[in-house]
């Protein structure tokens, strides 16, 4: 089932002649983790306010858990969750404090107080989030965005500036969230999150989609359908690449594998920041 | 209706923690002082401009500094992706800066009272600094949709309380004649002191009317027609 079907999205900021957003068609399926990725200035961040309805004059349909977007009202952030990037909290107020005033704004909530042990900031709950680090701003972001148990939940860089045992308790939280069935929109630029967490990606290059595919099916497209094997050649490591095809029958490649004394073994898969790179052409990503 | 108390609440919470509640208190103390020593009949003549300073000059820089911070914090940005509508955000706002206000305008009048027996009808007080409020917190909203930071917004401001200045002076210097004084309450500071001013002197009850209803829709034309089509689109920017 689709949770977000997006068909024929423009979008031209006042001001400006040139559209943000070209449009651009795709889906996001409902349980899925679905990856928004692209260089600074190509458009996610307006197609991620196109979707959370902060911005609401684009052109074209999105339908959300089967409805016009449009037709949302404020009812809309009852089964949505956005968590921004940035620090997005009342820093002279509580972590608890902070949750409990977002919290009650709600008609259902989650059990924050649990959460917030899972994140492991309940001993912190009582302190200012003033004196937070980054990392405990960003880890309070999630339990904040969760807080009302959200159908939709859409994260910008959900574990940036972690460490990486938080990395991995916010990475096993989200993936724990979509068993639970729910959708998770992730912006990110750090492709390890990518590809530990994403069912489907979509790159965007200047406000069109340039690529939209699995993390396997990427690979499988930009990889290098060769083998690499690097063996001790008299005391010099060699190496020779043989063509995935056909590898099992390839006599060569099974002799160099009864002869010599091999080293490793590569496949010519690629990574996600290559793919990155290659779909793009961008050599830096956001 | 609950949302908004909530948020109304909230709003209070945030002017304690931040202090701008405490600044407020201290800066009307200071006036409280300054009744003490004056006589009473220049005490009625001068609490009328404190009270406006209080409730329309610093609503407007209170609510810039409180916008710029939040602005800084994200927490703006928070809320407009919570189940609140932005009449709501901006109601709760208007709600928390005339709370403000009014302990600051009740501390200035009441000194009078206490220090030199000047009677107060304090729910006229009520009505005048609700439309005093609303009419200069739409006014800074409208300069700080259109300023970068908390000092240019200051600057346009400055720039605009001496534009409005003007008709005073020219009616100080008799340029504009006494039948046309009217003309002065076109400039809501003014309005906003000679409504206030009326309430221990006497004035034309046209005027008061007028400056009344004039205080109320400018507030509301300026907060439907230029704040709330541009609040989202400021608030989530850069």
């Amino acid at each position: 089932m689709v949770a977000i079907q997006v068909k024929g999205l423009r979008f031209t900021y006042p001001k400006q002649t040139e559209e943000t957003i070209k449009s651009i068609d795709f889906s996001v399926e409902q349980g899925s983790i679905f990856g928004l990725l692209g260089p600074s200035g190509a458009g996610k961040s307006t197609t991620q306010k196109i979707l959370t309805k902060l911005i609401t004059d684009y052109q074209g349909e999105i339908t959300f858990l089967g409805k016009d977007l449009r037709s949302y009202k404020k009812d809309f952030y009852e089964v949505v969750g956005v968590g921004f990037e940035m620090p997005i909290h009342f820093n002279k107020l509580t972590a608890l404090e902070n949750l409990k005033y977002f919290a009650a704004l709600y008609k259902k909530n989650i059990d924050y107080i649990e959460l917030l042990k899972k994140v492991g900031l309940y001993e912190a709950r009582n302190q200012e989030v003033g004196t937070f680090s980054k990392g405990m701003k960003v880890r309070l972001n999630f339990v904040r965005a969760l807080l009302n148990d959200p159908d939709v939940l859409f994260l910008d860089e959900p574990t940036n500036g972690l460490d990486p045992k938080n990395a991995k308790v916010m990475k096993d939280l989200i993936l724990e969230y979509q068993k639970q069935g729910k959708t998770i929109i992730i912006t990110t630029h750090l492709m390890g999150d990518v590809e530990q967490l994403c069912d489907q990606v979509v790159f965007m290059t200047k406000g069109k989609l340039s690529e939209m595919a699995t993390p396997r099916e990427l690979k499988i497209k930009y990889g290098k359908k060769e083998v690499k094997v690097e063996y001790d050649g008299h005391g010099v490591t060699s190496f020779q690449t043989f063509p995935l095809l056909g590898l099992g029958q390839n006599h060569e490649f099974i002799q160099l594998l009864q002869e010599q004394q091999v080293e490793t073994i590569h496949s010519g898969e690629t990574s996600l920041e290559e793919i990155f790179i290659k779909v793009t052409g961008e050599t830096k990503y956001e | 209706m609950n949302s908004f108390l909530h948020l109304l609440k909230g709003e209070v919470l945030r002017l304690v923690r931040y202090k701008i509640i405490f600044f407020g208190i201290l800066v009307s103390l200071i006036w409280v002082v300054l009744i003490y020593f004056l006589d009473a009949q220049t005490a009625k003549g001068f609490m009328p401009f404190l009270a406006m300073l209080d409730a329309g000059m610093m609503s407007v820089i209170l609510l810039g500094a409180t916008f710029f911070l939040e602005k800084q914090e994200g927490s703006i940005k928070t809320l407009l992706v919570s189940p609140v509508s932005l009449v709501q955000v901006l109601a709760a706002k208007v709600g928390s800066a005339i709370i403000s206000a009014m302990i600051s305008v009740v501390m200035v009048l009441g000194s009078g009272f206490v220090f030199h027996g000047i009677q107060t009808n304090f729910l006229l007080v009520f009505l005048y600094v609700f439309v005093i409020v609303l009419s200069h917190t739409a006014i800074g909203y409208v300069i700080t949709l259109r300023s970068k930071d908390f000092m240019s917004m200051m600057m346009k401001f400055a720039g605009l309380s001496l534009l409005l200045m003007i008709p005073s002076f020219l009616y100080l210097l008799g340029v504009i004649e006494e039948q046309l004084n009217w003309l002065l309450l076109l400039s809501p500071m003014y309005a906003a002191q000679y409504l206030i001013q009326s309430i221990h002197s006497s004035a034309d009850l046209l005027l008061i009317v007028g400056s009344t209803l004039y205080l109320a829709l400018l507030g509301t034309f300026l907060y439907g027609k230029v704040v709330y089509p541009r609040f989202k689109e400021f608030a989530i920017g850069g």
